[in-house]
């Protein structure tokens, strides 16, 4: 049974191909690559400058993960340490990234159990998420803020505390939410026990983030390769092994309140002084590899520049990379009308894959 | 269950009032005129994502969410092209995307419109040199 590329609904396009007997798979093959722009031939011969665009434009949900993973890759090549509160003000983006992200796919997958309440209670805190970066960082996605040596905007007092209110607001309306999860059975009974991915696979394909956590494999960048600033920050990374779509959907409950929680620390002791380091192109080669934790895992970036401040090679691992093998793992043994329910508690990149 | 239906019952509707004056409300009085008068009802759309980021389609899904309910302006987003009224396309059009962007065109009803959202879409955006990409939407249009 093809499926795709074009889909229903308002998503990127992939192909799939279902061998089903009845309602059951029992293979699914996955066609990627239309999405395929050519972004790592587009990097060869960018300046620094054009790569940070490139890389906050390969997967937009990721904007602040790519450019902060791509910053700490030439920084690390240039040999250049960003301002302190430039690093602050990333941690702040990255985790309003991860909050709307998280929000409004907590609200999707249940809407794919045909449970539209909570992707509309859910899509209404995402929308403020969005509002509130576009106030302080003046772009919804927050793109082309983060650059090599610093960040291109400060926040001012209003900001600050706008962003305090923004984290009051959203964890008191959000734990609602998750009683209304916890509490509707007809609901559970699509989630739990569906699209199981078995542990030791997630452990051999090095799932990252929470397809990984949700299958046992205990590893987040901001705790075991830990950076500035999250070596100062206190914060739990929760972990299940049950690798269903209801524990993905936990696991994803947990990060927002780790993250609301990591908004409030951050917010708090805001370091002072400036946040763009100036950054002079090399006469030589030079190599750098950056990694962040996306809201989907581990967004790894390697870049070696030649010695005339272009970039001669850059290569951007999507988290996905490991994830879309599992989803083929993961959906064999269900009925086909659950592959929504569990392509969309994987959420894999498209664009981030094809590059 | 109960508590968020509740709550919805005794508080104001999250949805915000369309634009009542200047531009966008002129343009929305234009657009309403004229699909009245050429298709008699209100708006279809076919979405297709021809390989943009993924941040456009975010977006447009964040404008079927409570607080801007596109559908009470009568817009609204539809699964098949033989429902669809309009083609909004969104990303470069990488040539992968070239030939299921013509066929989802080609099975829509005449009269169809294209419309470009988003950078990539209207003129390669961040992409212009992408040597994958056809750039453009409007190429399709015959």
């Amino acid at each position: 049974m093809p499926v795709g590329p074009v889909h229903a609904g308002i998503i990127e396009p992939g192909h799939f191909r279902f061998t089903a007997q009845g309602e059951t798979v029992v293979r699914l093959e996955e066609r990627l690559g239309y999405t395929h722009k050519g972004i790592d031939r587009l990097m060869r011969g960018s300046s620094i400058a054009r790569g940070a665009e490139l890389a906050q434009r390969t997967s937009g949900d990721s904007t602040v993960a790519y450019g902060w993973a791509y910053a700490q890759a030439v920084e690390a090549a240039l040999e250049v340490t960003p301002p302190p509160r430039a690093v602050w003000l990333r941690a702040i983006m990255a985790e309003l990234e991860r909050l709307a992200n998280h929000l409004n796919d907590i609200g999707a997958i249940c809407n794919d159990a045909a449970f539209a309440l909570m992707l509309a209670q859910c899509g209404t805190l995402r929308e403020q998420v969005m509002r509130a970066a576009d106030a302080v960082f003046d772009h919804r996605f927050m793109r082309d803020v983060i650059l090599p040596g610093g960040v291109a905007r400060d926040i001012d007092a209003a900001g600050r505390a706008l962003l305090e209110r923004l984290v009051h607001d959203i964890a008191r309306d959000f734990e609602p939410l998750v009683d209304l999860y916890d509490n509707t059975p007809s609901l559970l009974a699509r989630t739990v026990g569906t699209g199981i991915l078995p542990c030791d696979l997630a452990a051999q394909f090095a799932a990252g983030g929470y397809v990984g956590r949700a299958s046992g494999r205990d590893f987040d960048t901001r705790r075991d390769l830990p950076h500035a600033p999250y070596d100062k920050l206190v914060f739990e990374v929760p972990l299940r092994s049950d690798g269903d779509v209801n524990a993905r959907i936990w696991i994803r409950i947990e990060e927002t309140r780790q993250s609301l929680n990591l908004l409030g620390q951050l917010l708090k002791p805001l370091p002072d002084g400036n946040v763009l380091a100036p950054i002079t192109p090399p006469k030589e080669r030079r190599e750098g590899l950056g990694i962040v934790e996306g809201f989907r895992g581990d967004v790894l970036v390697w870049v070696a520049l030649d010695g005339h401040g272009r970039i001669s090679r850059c290569h951007m691992r999507d988290p996905s990379w490991f994830q879309w093998p599992l989803l083929e793992a993961a959906i064999e043994d269900n009925i086909i009308a659950d592959f929504p329910l569990c392509n969309k508690s994987f959420n894999c990149s498209y664009s981030g894959v094809d590059l | 269950m109960r508590n968020p239906l509740l709550k919805a019952l005794i508080r104001k509707p999250l949805t915000e009032a369309g634009p009542a004056d200047g531009d966008l409300a002129e343009l929305g009085r234009t657009l309403e005129r004229e699909t009245r008068s050429r298709l008699g009802r209100s708006l279809a759309i076919r979405q297709v994502d021809a390989g943009s980021c993924n941040a456009c389609e975010l977006e447009i899904q964040a404008t079927a969410n409570p607080c801007y309910d596109l559908d009470r302006f009568g817009l609204h987003f539809v699964a098949s092209p033989r429902h669809a009224d309009i083609l909004l396309v969104t990303g470069p059009v990488t040539r992968n995307m070239e030939v299921a962007l013509r066929r989802t065109y080609d099975a829509m009803p005449n009269p169809k419109w294209v419309v470009a959202a988003g950078d990539c879409a209207i003129d390669g955006g961040a992409l212009p040199a992408a040597m994958r990409c056809l750039t453009a939407a409007m190429r399709l249009s015959p």
